[in-house]
């Protein structure tokens, strides 16, 4: 259930966008040593990469793969 | 005066028609497997259709694959069926191919690409397999950006294959490269044909779609996604948290060309 509200979630900032085909799919975190940067591919629904987000200097104690971070990031990448 | 405009007017008829009916050589339908992702392989069909002068590829495109996840925490959000559009015809005598297309990405329009056929310098190299009935001979190529390996029946003398590839001494029955991305088997080979191809329809989208040379194209392209991402990047610059946004043309199935070298944008 949890899933499903958060994906109905992710699917309406998404289509909220002048980018209705796009897909936000986590790819491995990464750390430079001193901030924590959360990544995120941007897809089609056919898998091709179309763009790139990345969050920088995100707090320690944030999941990247969070629904929270994922929103901030589709946020983000929708100019919300 | 009137004469001479209906002498026009014929002359463009018989062309148009010598042009578009064409009688077939060689018929090629493809397996077209594109996969961006592990979890997806689209399944794309192409269709190969040879004529004396002209060669005909058209790309059916899958998408039953958008239903499906590519990953953890990832939406599928649905896209018209008609954004994914790609058929091309070369006109080997004139060396002249074009390619019907819907720009996806980011210009949302038809367009009618044009360039000379372009040059492939493929490297014979050691090595065969059985594909069919057919003994095939490898080559490899470097092309736009991707390394390609191809097995090639030399029983059919036809110098074509899926998509843009053409130039080696046999039809192209596989082609691979080496990112494992994209991948052409042939299914079933039609030799020879003898059946007319109209080649219509593919004439009057070429007239009816947006014509561009491939560079112009390839340089609108890259234009259109940065002043997209620009205005990503604006219209999110309030926000507390800092950022940054990028694309590359590296899953392009052309991630680089004669214009263009670079694959990575920043914003």
């Amino acid at each position: 259930m949890k899933k499903f509200v958060f994906a109905a979630l992710v699917a309406v900032f998404t289509m909220s966008s002048g980018f209705s085909n796009v897909v936000v799919s986590t790819t491995p975190t990464t750390t430079d040593g001193f901030e924590k940067t959360c990544y995120y591919d941007v897809r089609t629904e056919r898998g091709e990469r179309i763009g790139g987000v990345a969050m920088l200097g995100v707090p320690d104690d944030v999941d990247c793969a969070s629904p929270a971070a994922i929103r901030r990031a589709t946020e983000i990448w929708n100019g919300n | 005066m009137r004469n001479c405009v209906l002498t026009i007017f014929i002359g463009i008829v018989i062309c148009q028609t010598s042009f578009s009916q064409e009688k077939g050589v060689l018929k090629v339908e493809y397996d077209e497997l594109v996969s961006y992702v592990p979890q997806i392989v689209n399944n794309d069909k192409g269709f190969l259709l040879v004529t004396k002068s002209f060669s005909f590829y058209r790309t059916i495109f899958d998408n039953k694959a958008s239903l499906k996840e590519i990953g953890v925490n990832s939406i599928v959000i649905n896209t018209p069926d008609d954004e994914y559009f790609s058929e091309i015809l070369i006109n080997r005598k004139k060396d002249f191919l074009v390619e019907n297309l819907f720009e996806s990405r980011a210009i949302k329009k038809y367009f009618a690409v044009k360039e000379s056929i372009p040059k492939m310098d493929w490297k014979l190299v050691e090595g065969s397999k059985k594909i069919g009935k057919f003994v095939c001979k490898k080559a490899e190529l470097n092309f736009r950006g991707r390394f390609y390996t191809a097995f090639y029946a030399e029983e059919i003398p036809i110098a074509l294959g899926p998509w843009k590839f053409h130039g080696l001494p046999g039809l192209i029955l596989q082609v691979e490269d080496s990112k494992g991305i994209f991948k052409w088997n042939a299914v079933t080979v039609s030799y020879p044909v003898v059946e007319s191809i109209n080649l219509e329809p593919v004439l009057s989208r070429v007239k009816k779609f947006d014509n561009i040379s491939y560079k112009d194209f390839d340089a609108a392209v890259i234009e259109s996604l940065k002043d997209k991402f620009r205005a990503i990047k604006s219209r999110a610059a309030n926000r507390q948290v800092s950022f940054s946004t990028k694309f590359d043309t590296k899953e392009w199935k052309e991630p680089t060309n004669e214009w263009r070298k670079q694959t990575d944008y920043s914003f």
